[in-house]
């Protein structure tokens, strides 16, 4: 396989308190251009912590982000250096990553000026060049450019947040929980246009959730984290047919399916503790 | 079949200097007792808002017509006080978020045994008993020792599990359950799905269990409702709403989840779909 994208090496992360909670607990991964990996676990098991060291937004305490074979520096007071842009994020919640008082136009156009940047003459090639386009592309009107973000609904305002990360034409886009607080029925189409357009790009992309049952059939492989470590990671069709380790299958027999057997998803009792190490496939 | 609770034409709109905008349209839902009726809708569907109403919460600005039969009271004609003896004693409700049903500033006891007082005029050693009683049914541990706890010292599950718990201490016959795992992660959940499906099963309790996520709604559900845009579109028992939904919204909505008969099973359909342009509903 290629060189990957961007890595992630031993990464510990702490966060201050007595003891410390050690959030992330010595975490490695690879993200290869043209593939699509599904970080999933519960709440508080570190992954969205995870992302944000990935992207540069959190100095982890130990360990190392590699980003196109160099150390990536952690996000300083002056903004993220130009080299860096090739890193995007879109969050959960798309009506605070947009500026409310922005039009749409111009926040996508944002983006387009990082790739200009970070890549020189127009951008990307084969990409779309301006806002309106990209709008279109992701399956909006050209129109809407003029619009706010707060006249729109939550699935277009994260198709928003989408097409202003991939205009910047990124390497990797990491989307932590992007499609989270969206209505069932939008969850999967954004899902679907997140990660066809990132590979249309040719970038790679890290697609954080909670919900398995989505993410399984985006991803390429799967991650999946528990109380800060990475516990079974592997191909996901492979892991949702097979699941390996205790807290996987559990994970996997709680998600109630929308199939009318009336059947009610398997019971962990409260307080079950699952072994750390990671399960071999 | 009985009808626990009846909802004749209930329309909902709520007041605003632009005029009165539509929240409910003349909804029509019989409830049947002992058993789990489902509510599903997307968000703004006024699925919430119904649950709302049944109970008298809803804003003090809402207009509403129509008549909500609780046997052989109507429920929307009862103001103030005359629905005291009905709300938190014969029905009770929770919420998505047990952190902010529960005062974070009372013991689990106090909460768990003011409203006792107040409805049953049990003697407090009494109330103090039956609150340990409730707490062991909705499996928290240690029952005893956790009624002098404050909420904070409680996980999210434990906390709906308490919530669960206040709701039960009066006997009520109907429970509206708005949301109540949707805060919580999917392991957790499952244990408080189970828990409502047993306390239906064991204590005849009738439950009106709202939620956006159809995958719950086919766990815990008997007889399922589909909202839009502040209609029911389709109502029926679970396998044939399911299995054989009759309304193009109810297909679309299980064509668009993975799981549901008909629904994304593979990344081709996934790609189907995302094919088609736009998807919002309400748009």
């Amino acid at each position: 396989m290629s060189e990957p994208v961007l890595s992630a090496r031993d990464i510990i992360v702490d966060y201050p308190g007595y003891p410390p909670l050690r959030a992330v607990a010595g975490v490695s991964l690879d993200i290869h251009a043209g593939e699509v990996v599904g970080l999933v676990g519960e709440s508080g098991c570190g992954k969205s912590t995870l992302a944000r060291v990935l992207c540069g937004l959190l100095k982890p305490t130990a360990g190392e982000v590699v980003y196109l074979g160099r150390t990536l520096k952690p996000i300083g007071v002056a903004g993220q250096k130009v080299a860096n842009t090739g890193i995007q994020m879109v969050f959960q919640d798309p009506g605070s990553s947009l500026n409310p008082r922005r039009r749409v136009g111009p926040q996508i156009q944002d983006g387009l000026d990082a790739a200009k940047r970070r890549l020189g003459g127009e951008g990307a090639a084969g990409a779309p060049t301006s806002p309106g386009d990209w709008l279109e592309r992701i399956g909006m009107n050209a129109d809407d450019v003029n619009r706010f973000p707060g006249s729109l609904s939550g699935g277009q305002r994260q198709r928003i947040a989408t097409a202003r990360a991939l205009a910047a034409a990124p390497d990797v886009l990491i989307g932590d929980e992007p499609i989270s607080a969206l209505d069932a029925s939008t969850q999967a189409r954004l899902a679907y246009v997140m990660s066809s357009l990132t590979l249309a790009q040719g970038a790679g992309m890290l697609f954080v959730s909670h919900d398995l049952a989505i993410v399984r059939l985006i991803a390429d492989r799967l991650l999946v984290m528990y109380q800060g470590h990475i516990v079974e990671r592997g191909p996901a069709e492979e892991i949702w047919a097979d699941p390996r380790h205790p807290y996987t299958q559990a994970l996997l027999g709680a998600i109630p399916l929308a199939d009318g057997a009336g059947r009610l998803p398997a019971v962990t009792p409260p307080g079950t503790h699952y072994p750390l190490t990671e399960a071999i496939r | 079949m009985t009808a626990l609770l009846r909802i004749e034409d209930l329309s909902l709109g709520i007041r605003t200097e632009q005029g009165t905008t539509p929240i409910l349209r003349g909804v029509n839902l019989e409830i049947e007792a002992g058993k789990v009726q489902g509510l599903a809708g997307e968000s703004g569907s006024g699925k919430t808002m119904l649950g709302l109403t049944i109970v008298g919460l809803e804003p003090t600005t809402a207009i509403t017509t129509g008549q909500i039969w609780f046997g052989a009271t109507d429920l929307l004609a009862l103001t103030g006080k005359a629905l005291n003896p009905i709300r938190g004693r014969r029905i009770a409700m929770i919420f998505q978020d047990p952190s902010t049903a529960l005062h974070p500033q009372l013991t689990v006891e106090r909460q768990l045994t003011d409203h006792m007082r107040y409805h049953l005029k049990v003697s407090r050693i009494e109330s103090r008993r039956r609150a340990e009683e409730l707490l062991d049914r909705v499996g928290i541990a240690q029952a005893k020792a956790s009624l002098s706890r404050y909420p904070h010292e409680f996980s999210g599950g434990q906390r709906q599990r308490i919530a669960i718990a206040c709701a039960l201490a009066c006997g009520p016959e109907l429970l509206i359950a708005d949301e109540p795992t949707t805060a919580l992660d999917v392991t957790v959940q499952a244990g408080i799905l189970a828990l409502v499906r047993e306390l239906v099963d064991s204590l005849g309790l009738t439950v009106l269990f709202i939620t956006h996520d159809l995958g719950v709604m086919s766990a815990v559900a008997d007889r399922v409702a589909i909202m839009r845009a502040g209609e029911i579109v389709e109502a029926g028992p679970r396998d044939q709403v399911f299995l054989r939904p009759d309304h193009d919204y109810t297909k679309s909505l299980l064509a668009a989840l993975p799981g549901a008969v008909g629904g994304l099973q593979t990344r081709d359909d996934l790609a189907r779909l995302g094919g088609i342009k736009g998807g919002e509903p309400h748009e």
